[in-house]
């Protein structure tokens, strides 16, 4: 009971740390108008080229990786105990800390989700993407289960860097140019090396995404699950070393005196 | 029965870069009795956060043994840790986008409270530490003086045995200070070890039962307030401006007197080395028609270079 309150509290730390962050207002109008326009400019770079399946690529690509790009936020939030000094009062608490920092990340989760579906339904009206139902009715719990991917590789990520938090953004930013290069956002799996095609295969987005683009296609019920199911063990993984991640740096951190107060 | 021990405790920092690595704590034995307020006085960089945080299990031992309440800080760091508080100095450790309440039900979750006794233990809390007014405003509209109390209700809300206090009125206003040292030395009436870590004598002398010097990472001695004081009144300075010629001498010459010095701004001081100097240096002073006189205690620094100099170190 108390690891659900504490998750619970944590949550609410994460909205409040969210609505200072963002108003209604500064989210709908720079951060939403930002995510569309870069959705916008990769789709028209395809219709620059007269090729309507690759701009239904790159639209639906665009519209996972923008909201992906939300959730990442996991990763600087992670750290954000380490700044405020709540950190140390954190790994001391007799809770364990993973429900406390995954309670506050988690506001990302919806956050980027949101971000996901206000650009698919306005690329969708704009570009005039067909969305065929009731096949889209399935979109929802796709698209739950890449953020959950993407939030719980990134709570893996922000756990690593409560050891380096300058680091934050610099990781943030690397990990949104490689899934947008490497998991199927901007150009097929296919196109790349075995290697890298073999190493996507743990990241979240990689098996989301195609399952997302199965569904629009109105491919078989079984290849679509078959993909979100490995979409669904990449998040179990990562989830995994992400709370052990967490233990394991608070105490490398009381090894080597890294844990500050302050 | 002891509440906090300490045999031989040693930490030893690696610094990336550096030749040497960095003796923060240098074989540190020491006994607080439970229900004792125990101060460690001693000057930046002593290795006060050291021990509290190698006490409060943020930090592990390069070697020798710490424990708290007969619990082993490094092997039985869970029982630790529901037995502790730990209140940090400064305006960080709460949440400011969270009402003082708020941040203490959070905390009392993280302490395992039951949800009931959390919620009666946060009211008592605000009352004790006077934010009850204030109770539901968010902590980022909070004095300094008022996040260092709410701070105190955060390490109290999971009914700790043993406190640990590092530098908690850092910052603070006199006033402010003088409040949470009152609030300090309530808790001791309810049974409370506090161990409280401050550079700073008054406090030492007010709030505690006993008082451990440090610096260097070493301990120097464990003094009473009283011998603490003494100490202090010992090494009393009297600083006046103008006199005779031959007064200098008069000084010099009363017992108890350790020097009198020249000060940039034209006034002399005489440095004492003996508490009873002070009434027939006065007296000197005084039948020498000296009317500005001004009588301050010694620093810190200057006491353990009186008292104890670098010999021990």
């Amino acid at each position: 009971m108390s690891t659900l309150r504490t998750f619970r509290f944590g949550l609410f730390v994460g909205i409040r740390d969210f609505t200072g962050f963002w108003g209604w207002k500064s989210w709908f109008g720079g951060w939403m108008v930002q995510m569309i326009a870069q959705a916008i400019f990769f789709s028209l770079l395809a219709r620059l080229f007269e090729s309507p399946d690759q701009e239904r690529f790159l639209l639906i690509g665009y519209a996972v990786a923008v909201g992906a790009a939300n959730v990442a936020w996991t990763i600087q939030s992670t750290t954000w105990d380490r700044w405020i000094g709540t950190y140390p009062l954190l790994v001391i608490a007799p809770s364990s800390l993973a429900p406390a920092v995954i309670g506050r990340t988690s506001i990302w989760l919806p956050a980027g989700m949101a971000t996901t579906l206000l650009t698919l339904v306005f690329m969708a009206i704009v570009f005039e993407l067909a969305l065929p139902w009731p096949a889209t009715s399935g979109l929802l719990p796709l698209l739950l289960l890449t953020s959950l991917s993407t939030y719980c590789f990134s709570l893996f990520l922000g756990a690593l860097a409560i050891r380096i938090p300058r680091a934050r953004n610099f990781i943030h930013q690397v990990i949104t140019i490689g899934a947008r290069a490497f998991c199927g956002v901007s150009v097929p799996i296919s196109f790349w090396p075995e290697g890298v095609q073999f190493a996507v295969q743990v990241l979240p987005i990689t098996h989301g995404l195609q399952a997302i683009r199965l569904l629009l296609d109105e491919a078989p019920l079984r290849q679509v699950l078959v993909s979100a199911s490995m979409e669904l063990a990449v998040a179990l993984g990562w989830i995994t070393l992400a709370v052990i991640a967490m233990d394991r740096m608070a105490n490398a951190g009381r090894a080597d005196g890294s844990i500050e107060f302050v | 029965m002891i509440a906090v021990a300490t045999k031989d405790l040693t930490r030893v920092y690696k610094t990336r870069g550096a030749n040497a690595d960095v003796l923060a704590l240098d074989r540190v034995s020491m006994n607080v009795e439970e229900g004792e307020i125990h101060g460690l006085l001693g000057p930046n960089g002593a290795g006060k956060t050291t021990l509290v945080k190698l006490l409060s299990t943020v930090l592990l031992p390069t070697s020798g043994t710490a424990s708290v309440l007969g619990f082993d800080v490094v092997r039985d760091t869970s029982r630790v840790r529901q037995m502790i508080g730990v209140v940090l100095g400064g305006d960080r450790g709460v949440y400011w986008r969270l009402t003082g309440r708020e941040n203490l039900e959070y905390w009392s979750a993280l302490y395992k409270v039951p949800a009931g006794t959390a919620k009666k233990r946060v009211t008592q809390l605000l009352h004790a530490v006077g934010l009850s007014d204030r109770a539901d405003h968010l902590v980022e509209g909070y004095s300094r003086g008022m996040k260092q109390r709410l701070h105190l209700a955060r390490g109290l809300v999971g009914d700790p045995r043993v406190l640990f206090l590092d530098e908690p009125t850092t910052g603070m206003d006199p006033v402010a200070s003088l409040e949470f040292r009152s609030l300090v030395t309530d808790l001791r009436s309810q049974g409370k070890t506090i161990f409280l870590t401050t550079h700073d004598l008054a406090e030492a002398e007010a709030v505690c039962d006993r008082v451990t010097l440090i610096d260097r990472g070493r301990i120097l001695a464990v003094e009473t307030p009283n011998s603490l004081g003494r100490m202090v009144a010992k090494f009393e300075r009297i600083d006046f401006h103008g006199g005779p010629n031959d007064l200098l001498q008069n000084l010099v010459a009363v017992p108890g007197v350790a020097s009198v010095k020249p000060m940039p701004d034209g006034r002399h001081r005489v440095e004492l080395e003996s508490e009873s100097a002070s009434r027939e240096v006065l007296e000197v002073l005084v039948k020498a028609g000296i009317s500005t006189i001004n009588t301050s205690r010694p620093s810190l620094e200057e006491v353990y270079l009186h008292v104890i100099g670098d010999g021990p170190a």
